[in-house]
């Protein structure tokens, strides 16, 4: 129901595997703090379980966080979603939509899953209040025929959550 | 007058061999004829370092150097007693063994130095043996910084008395054995050890000298581990004889050192391995380095550098480039 799928599902190329199977040995390795990568044997979906950081509005609370591969990663943006229930952000949506500009725009093939999970907990660590955004109740109207956000046309103007 | 003066030649030497024996009980007279033995003897090895200094084939720089601190007026002693030494095999020996040492001690001739060096290092000690053994000559007839090193060492010995002579000798000894001593050090402490052994001179002689000429190559080749380092990789670019442009080669290998430890063994967008191409090429000023596949597919994309998120500047070229019939 919230947890969308991408309609338009493709296989890995070789090297989004190649680069995909680098960033999971490393992440076993030296993973960021705070997250736990759920083993499946699903190479282009990763869940991962996002604890809040102590300190913070969201300490002792764990959320998840699901990442889908396009087949050109990494020259594409991973579509990065929270599954239900998703946090209280201004950011986030209920729907589990996150309104993070390097998902989308600012997207640089440099960037590893490492990198997209700690600016998320960056963002969770930043945010002043738990509220959804104002516009929550029609956009999530908007994708309820599970439309993907990587095709919504973001507004980023906080630099701040 | 050559024949009869090459065996006066010989029987002198063995005449200052015996009466190093006897010099414990050292006699004023015995004292005197062996000073005037070794300054004769002296002259006579003057004659070969000239042959030496003229009869190897070094490189012109070297020979430069050699030739340039010499002096004009020893020259015409020089040449008598070249003359005068002319078939004595022994003598013939030696100066072999004195062009060998030199060819040894030019670094650019490092590679010729090592096969030979244990010939080299003994014929060189003997010929230190009968050099030191030499009196005051030396010293106003010393014509380079090798002979002048050595008249500095026989200088020290003359100033140090009996005691202190086996204090000195014990300490050569030590210096020898921690393999630290140099090449000044190594003289005198041959020279020392002639005078203290005399009745055991030849076979006390021998060992030492062994010992030094063993140790020389290994000082040589240490003062120069960088250089034998970049030699061989130099040699294809870089001719021997002119010594700036090998320092210009061991520059740019270490740059090129550099550069290789600086970069990247895979490309952080395919994580593949990067080859030499890959590895020298860096498109971006921020030093973002990847292979060219994914550069070629950056550029398709959005033509901006992963690192930085900037336009590169080449990437407009290249598109301006292609683009051209297009537009």
């Amino acid at each position: 129901m919230t947890s969308s799928s991408s309609p338009s599902r493709k296989v890995l190329s070789k090297i989004a595997c190649n680069r995909l199977q680098k960033e999971l040995a490393e992440w076993q390795v030296n993973p960021p703090s705070g997250f736990k990568h759920k083993v499946t044997d699903n190479l282009q979906r990763w869940v991962i379980e996002v604890a809040g950081a102590a300190g913070t509005l969201y300490a002792g609370e764990t959320y998840q966080l699901q990442v889908d591969f396009p087949e050109h990663y990494p020259m594409e943006a991973p579509q990065v979603i929270f599954l239900h229930p998703a946090p209280m952000h201004p950011h986030i949506y209920s729907n589990g939509h996150i309104c993070l500009d390097i998902l989308y725009d600012s997207w640089s093939p440099a960037m590893t899953v490492s990198s997209v999970c700690i600016s998320i907990l960056s963002m969770l660590s930043s945010s002043p209040a738990k509220q959804r955004p104002a516009d929550n109740d029609r956009y999530v109207r908007n994708c309820r025929n599970g439309r993907s956000p990587k095709e919504t046309r973001w507004w980023f103007h906080d630099d701040k959550v | 007058m050559g024949h009869v003066d090459a065996s006066a030649a010989a029987a002198a030497a063995r005449d200052a061999k015996k009466k190093r024996g006897n010099r414990s009980s050292a006699k004023l007279k015995q004292c005197k004829l062996d000073a005037r033995r070794e300054q004769w003897l002296s002259q006579v090895k003057d004659g070969k370092e000239a042959k030496a200094s003229t009869s190897p084939t070094g490189t012109e720089p070297n020979a430069g150097s050699m030739t340039v601190p010499s002096p004009h007026p020893p020259l015409p002693r020089r040449r008598l007693d070249v003359r005068s030494k002319g078939g004595d095999p022994e003598e013939d020996r030696e100066e072999r063994g004195a062009a060998r040492q030199e060819l040894g001690s030019s670094y650019l001739d490092s590679p010729v130095h090592s096969p030979s060096s244990d010939n080299s290092g003994s014929v060189g000690g003997m010929h230190r043996k009968h050099y030191n053994n030499g009196g005051g000559l030396n010293l106003s007839s010393s014509s380079s910084v090798w002979s002048s090193s050595r008249s500095v060492s026989e200088a020290e010995d003359d100033d140090t008395g009996g005691p202190e002579e086996e204090n000195g000798v014990l300490d050569d000894w030590e210096a020898v054995a921690d393999a630290d001593a140099l090449t000044v050090d190594d003289c005198h402490s041959h020279q020392s050890s002639g005078h203290v052994a005399p009745p055991a001179a030849p076979n006390v002689c021998t060992a030492p000298a062994n010992q030094t000429g063993r140790q020389d190559p290994i000082q040589r080749t240490k003062a120069w581990a960088p250089d034998d380092i970049f030699r061989p990789q130099s040699l294809p670019s870089i001719s021997r004889q002119v010594s700036f442009p090998a320092s210009i080669g061991n520059g740019w290998m270490g740059a090129a050192q550099q550069a290789n430890l600086s970069t990247p063994l895979t490309c952080p967008i395919c994580c593949e391995d990067l080859d030499l191409t890959d590895s020298s090429f860096c498109p971006c000023p921020c030093k973002f380095c990847l292979c060219l596949f994914c550069h070629n597919k950056i550029l398709e994309a959005d033509g901006r550098c992963p690192g930085c998120r900037k336009e590169y500047v080449a990437a407009r070229l290249s598109r301006s480039c292609s683009m051209g019939p297009r537009y």
